[in-house]
């Protein structure tokens, strides 16, 4: 699979039509899914019948929008008219079909793309694995005998794959942050409230976030613009731009080659700085219980009535967070407003801040753990560590993927956070841009690097 | 009593206050996202905030 803007180009330049490409792409993932379970469900009919639309009006001479023809797949909670959302559970299968389409996918049809997939998810979007007890797990395409990572993990992997150039994921805690970072693949977390989430079924409302996946960050760029409405400069000068490196609780338990990786990124940079950020345990702790509470209190009457139809591992989490008293969480929100201000206040001092996503390659499937502070701890509730505590802060970040080692064998991905001011999406993919076109981001697609070991 | 039938005892209570039935099948996994989560509650009560410090009801970054 080519880029998005790849597409979008040679079906306006009638190289290939807007139908040959959705039935190459709904042929590839029928082809090539049984090995990632990436995908849950194809739209075949609508996608050919929106496909055979662009191809007339291109035939009229009409204009079209800048995604027209290209093929994108959501995460199961994303509305689709006609289909019921099932938001990776069984508990929702009887609810009536949507009525329209979520507000992002309707911004995305209005520029002309095309949804052909729905995409695999954690339960409720509650886990950071992709391990579905109803629909299967996701497996990482550049490794499928390790982890995907979550809970966008479907929208992850079928980027990563090939099988699609754009998809669209939601983030809480990290569940664009963690895949992205795992499935070596570019994401973005908007700005907290910038994207609207009307036909988006929730999972912790004050934290909850939507954002795309794509393979390359000139891809992000094309897709935040379809989404938002804002023009994305790419030419910005990035050089003067003042970075700083998170140190403390994000240096902790790196991979030596996360390390590595994020050194070369810095020393291209002319102007770097260590920042400490004060009370990231206690901030990740706010986000863990808000997100805990907000989950319980949603799920609650259904719980009552239906408790066993959960994945066992999100039922008992939802449970846990409804029986929550109510001052440990109205405390977190008061260090969710602490927090935000000392994030304004780092960003008087600097442009950019660079984090690790995780603190290494995705674990197997087999041993789901990670190591932090010398201890095999649990992935699935610890791989939100570095992307969990900026949440809380609700800037924007880009998940970027660092590029592989030069001269080294491309081995599996690993991938960094670059934060912002709230709303400065421009100058992260500008600065995206231009570390990808130095050769310090990006990592190939995982059709070149598959490796199927069991 | 012990530690844990403390807290089932507790958790039970809370539920019942919700009109909530914990099923048995469900109780050692509640439990352990319990104590997951008063690990985190310990976390967040230990820290002292100005009265002026607001909840983020309305959150804007």
């Amino acid at each position: 699979m080519t880029s998005l803007i790849d597409i979008a180009h040679r079906i306006r330049a009638g190289e290939v039509s807007a139908v040959q490409i959705v039935q190459q792409t709904l042929q590839t993932i029928r082809e090539r899914n049984s090995v990632y379970n990436a995908v849950t469900r194809l739209l075949d009919e609508r996608a050919l019948k929106a496909a055979a639309e662009v191809d007339a009006c291109l035939a009229r001479g009409e204009q079209v929008g800048p995604l027209a023809g290209v093929p994108f797949g959501v995460k199961d909670l994303f509305d689709l008219e006609g289909l019921v959302t099932t938001a990776g559970s069984v508990v929702l299968k009887n609810q009536p079909p949507a009525k329209q389409d979520a507000e992002v996918v309707r911004r995305l049809c209005a520029a002309g793309a095309i949804p052909v997939a729905t995409l695999n998810m954690d339960e409720f979007a509650y886990g950071f694995a992709t391990e579905n007890a109803h629909y299967g797990t996701t497996r990482n395409p550049h490794d499928t005998a390790r982890l995907a990572g979550g809970s966008s993990g479907g929208s992850t992997a079928a980027v990563a794959a090939g099988l699609l150039p754009l998809t669209l994921g939601s983030d809480t805690n990290g569940s664009i942050r963690v895949p992205a970072s795992l499935c070596g693949v570019w994401g973005l977390r908007p700005t907290q409230g910038l994207l609207p989430l009307q036909g988006v079924y929730p999972f912790a409302a004050s934290l909850d976030v939507v954002g795309p996946f794509t393979s390359t960050s000139a891809d992000l760029a094309c897709a935040f613009e379809a989404l938002s409405g804002q023009s994305v400069a790419t030419d910005q000068d990035v050089s003067g731009l003042k970075i700083g490196r998170l140190d403390g609780w994000f240096a902790q338990d790196l991979a030596p080659e996360l390390v590595a990786s994020m050194d070369r990124l810095l020393d291209a940079c002319a102007d770097v700085r260590t920042v400490t950020l004060p009370e990231v345990a206690r901030a990740r702790a706010a986000s863990f219980v808000i997100t805990a509470a907000e989950g319980g209190a949603l799920h609650l009457g259904r719980l009552r009535t239906q408790a066993m139809a959960y994945d066992p591992a999100t039922r008992d989490r939802l449970m846990a967070g409804a029986l929550l008293p109510a001052m440990p969480i109205v405390h977190a929100q008061r260090i969710r407003s602490w927090f935000r201000d000392v994030l304004h206040d780092t960003f008087r001092e600097v442009d950019i801040l660079v984090a690790p996503a995780t603190t290494g390659v995705a674990p197997r499937l087999d041993q789901p753990t990670i190591t932090l502070g010398g201890k095999q701890v649990s992935a699935r509730a610890n791989l939100g560590l570095f992307t969990q505590p900026l949440s809380l802060a609700g800037m924007p970040v880009v998940a970027a993927p660092l590029a592989p080692a030069p001269g080294k064998p491309v081995g599996l991905p690993l991938g960094v956070q670059l934060i912002a001011a709230p709303g400065k999406e421009a100058t992260l993919l500008a600065f995206a841009q231009a570390m990808e076109k130095v050769g310090l981001l990006g990592f190939p697609c995982a059709d070149a690097t598959l490796n199927t070991q069991a | 009593m012990s530690e844990k039938d403390n807290t089932i005892a507790r958790l039970e209570a809370t539920a019942a206050c919700l009109d909530l039935t914990i099923p048995e099948a469900c109780l050692p996994g509640v439990v352990a996202n319990t104590h997951l989560l008063q690990g985190y509650v310990d976390l967040i009560c230990g820290m002292t905030l100005p009265d002026t410090c607001l909840p983020a009801y309305e959150y804007r970054p």
